[in-house]
């Protein structure tokens, strides 16, 4: 047991080493990269207010991802009520339909859209195609998440309230919304993890005026390096870990089946 | 559960967020004019209304939408949107993505187009590049998986067994490095290999044994992609962890049996489904990596996902990079139903319930 704790230690550090070595390095006092940092400055902060494509491509990533975060619920609700509250034929082959985007490489769904934009539809991509791209990363898991939380919804209370008097539309809006929230908070919250994560796909659809934040990060890196990346990088993932704590936070609070 | 139930039932007799906020702006006001605004009877008279209001608006809009006809085929209106999305932009998407695989070549000058013709597969087999990249994209994504399965076996095998209160704690900071960008953590490992200043080569150095050429080289996408799979193959583990019976583990050590014995015996053949499970997430996934290959290989390794983008987005050889990776799907996913199905026969012969996840 002890010999496996020390295992264990050294696959956390494993895990973790990047983002602490981004993290320090940020504050070096050196113009190259150097983990432990050398002295302590915020330079390569400020720095960052220079670069004005970052700034472009990093309001272009909340835009994409705050509308792929809604459409996904939005759209995850829709799917999640039709599969789990009505009987229908084709639901099994639906379900795999839904759920193949995982399993299929993004990099092959990217170059797919790009094509059926490009040559099929005759257009030059942009932020609706983007969405679309990212939209096909983010549904499964906010179908799954929700549909799991629909599962868990008290039937008897739903008919309580119909018994009662209520409308249709006071027994969605009173009961079965305010049921499944945690369930929505965390299908939103992971969607816009995944959307603003999202490499492959916008790396294919990318124009040369329209970069989301992570792949301009990714060409940076391929042709340069220096601490202000790093400061970039440190940003990017303290706002990662908000949004963790935001899914992490409700996905335990939906009550899943022991 | 009957205390949630009462407090369900509590929200929604006082669910009427709009309304109270109502109240608080009457009393806010009265506060501040100092006299009374409106008479207790007005103010209930008021909000009242107000709900009468609401209730007819709910059942109008309950019965416009809520039709008898909407109850029964409703599922077609639900299923529109995902419907158009994943039809057209998926699955209408990828079937158009073939067909360029079967297209004639770009140069190829010709009155009548030809529809069908397997130009770019026989120059694939032509160039000992492409065939050389996907060989090395199997290597590594077995390499990887492999490397995943002994740590991931470790860690859930540590999971299982920690009976302290920061198991939970323990399980969640596993998700961390997964949810963080990926890009950014890759990054993070370059720094770290980076040959004169990285911490990793200059501690092989301090020990003595020289510095460590790992970036840009085989090992070093290897240590990316681990790190960055790793979680795929803790979770189906721990999920056929929990599956495992106590008492079978007590019985076995009561009769006797050495700890690793009881581990060889009893634990590993009833973890086999998620050992299946997980490495064939893992090794989808690693044969497929973008992030990996293209900042740690550094131009230097040639895979299939960073092959095909430059001859996708470089060349402009579109179908191509398209053939490069479907060929390698292909290839990929016969391995993992050959390793399906010789799994799954090893399961069957010693009784062991094959339900995968």
């Amino acid at each position: 047991m002890r010999v496996l704790k020390v295992v264990m230690v050294l696959i956390y550090a494993f895990l973790f080493a990047p983002a602490v070595v981004i993290i320090g390095t940020s504050f070096t006092r050196t113009g190259y990269i150097i983990f432990p940092p050398r002295g302590l400055t915020l330079k390569w902060f400020v720095r960052l207010w220079e670069m004005k494509n970052f700034h472009y491509a990093f309001f272009f990533s909340v835009k994409i991802a705050l509308i792929t975060t809604i459409l996904s619920v939005v759209i995850g609700l829709l799917i999640s009520f039709a599969l789990v509250r009505f009987q229908f034929r084709s639901k099994a082959f639906l379900q795999l339909l839904f759920l193949s985007p995982v399993v299929t490489p993004p990099l092959l769904i990217g170059f797919a859209l790009l094509h059926l934009v490009v040559v099929v539809l005759h257009q030059s991509p942009s932020s609706f195609f983007f969405v679309i791209g990212h939209l096909l990363v983010t549904l499964p898991f906010s179908i799954v998440i929700i549909s799991e939380a629909l599962r868990r919804v008290d039937k008897n209370l739903e008919d309580a309230a119909k018994t009662l008097g209520s409308t249709q539309l006071d027994v969605l809006w009173f009961i079965t919304l305010p049921s499944i929230k945690f369930g929505i908070m965390a299908a939103g919250a992971i969607s816009s993890l995944l959307s603003f994560n999202q490499v492959p796909i916008s790396l294919m659809l990318a124009r040369i005026d329209l970069h989301t934040f992570p792949t301009e990060i990714f060409n940076y890196i391929r042709y340069a390096s220096d601490p202000s990346l790093t400061a970039l990088s440190t940003l990017f993932i303290f706002l990662n870990l908000i949004l963790i704590a935001i899914g992490g936070f409700s996905i335990r609070k939906i009550p899943w089946q022991q | 559960m009957e205390s949630r139930r009462y407090c369900r039932v509590d929200s929604v007799v006082s669910g009427r967020l709009l309304l109270d906020s109502i109240v608080l702006i009457l009393n806010s006001r009265e506060y501040v004019s100092g006299h009374d605004f409106l008479s207790i009877g007005d103010k209930m008279s008021v909000l009242d209304s107000l709900e009468r209001v609401r209730v007819k608006m709910f059942s109008f809009f309950s019965r416009v939408i809520f039709t008898p006809r909407a109850q029964r085929l409703g599922y077609w209106y639900l299923l529109t949107p995902a419907l158009v999305i994943f039809g057209f932009f998926f699955a209408f998407s990828l079937a158009m993505f073939l067909k360029v695989c079967f297209g004639p070549p770009v140069t190829f000058v010709e009155t009548r187009p030809l529809f069908f013709t397997l130009y770019y597969f026989v120059h694939l087999f032509e160039q000992p590049v492409y065939i050389q990249s996907i060989v090395r994209t199997i290597k590594i994504a077995f390499v990887s998986t492999m490397i995943c399965l002994g740590l991931g076996y470790v860690t859930a095998l540590f999971l299982h067994w920690c009976k302290s209160r920061y198991a939970t704690v323990l399980l969640g900071l596993l998700f961390i490095p997964l949810l963080l960008s990926g890009i950014v953590q890759v990054y993070g490992w370059k720094i770290i290999l980076e040959e004169p200043t990285g911490i990793f080569p200059r501690l092989t150095d301090l020990l003595g044994l020289g510095m460590f050429h790992i970036v840009n080289t085989f090992w070093g996408v290897v240590v990316g992609i681990v790190h960055l799979h790793l979680i795929f193959m803790v979770l189906p583990l721990l999920v056929s962890f929990t599956k495992v019976d106590p008492a079978l583990e007590e019985a076995a050590q009561s009769l006797g049996a050495h700890p690793m014995k009881v581990f060889y015996h009893v634990i590993l053949p009833l973890t086999l489904p998620g050992i299946t499970v997980g490495c064939l997430i893992t090794f989808v996934l690693s044969a497929f990596i973008v992030e990996g290959p293209c900042i740690l290989g550094g131009g230097r390794v040639h895979l299939v996902p960073n092959l095909s983008f430059d001859v996708i987005i470089g060349m402009y050889n579109w179908a191509q990079g398209a053939v490069l990776g479907v060929i390698a799907l292909f290839l990929v996913l016969l391995i993992l139903g050959v390793f399906y199905v010789i799994m799954r026969r090893v399961m069957r012969r010693m009784n062991i319930e094959e339900r995968l996840l």
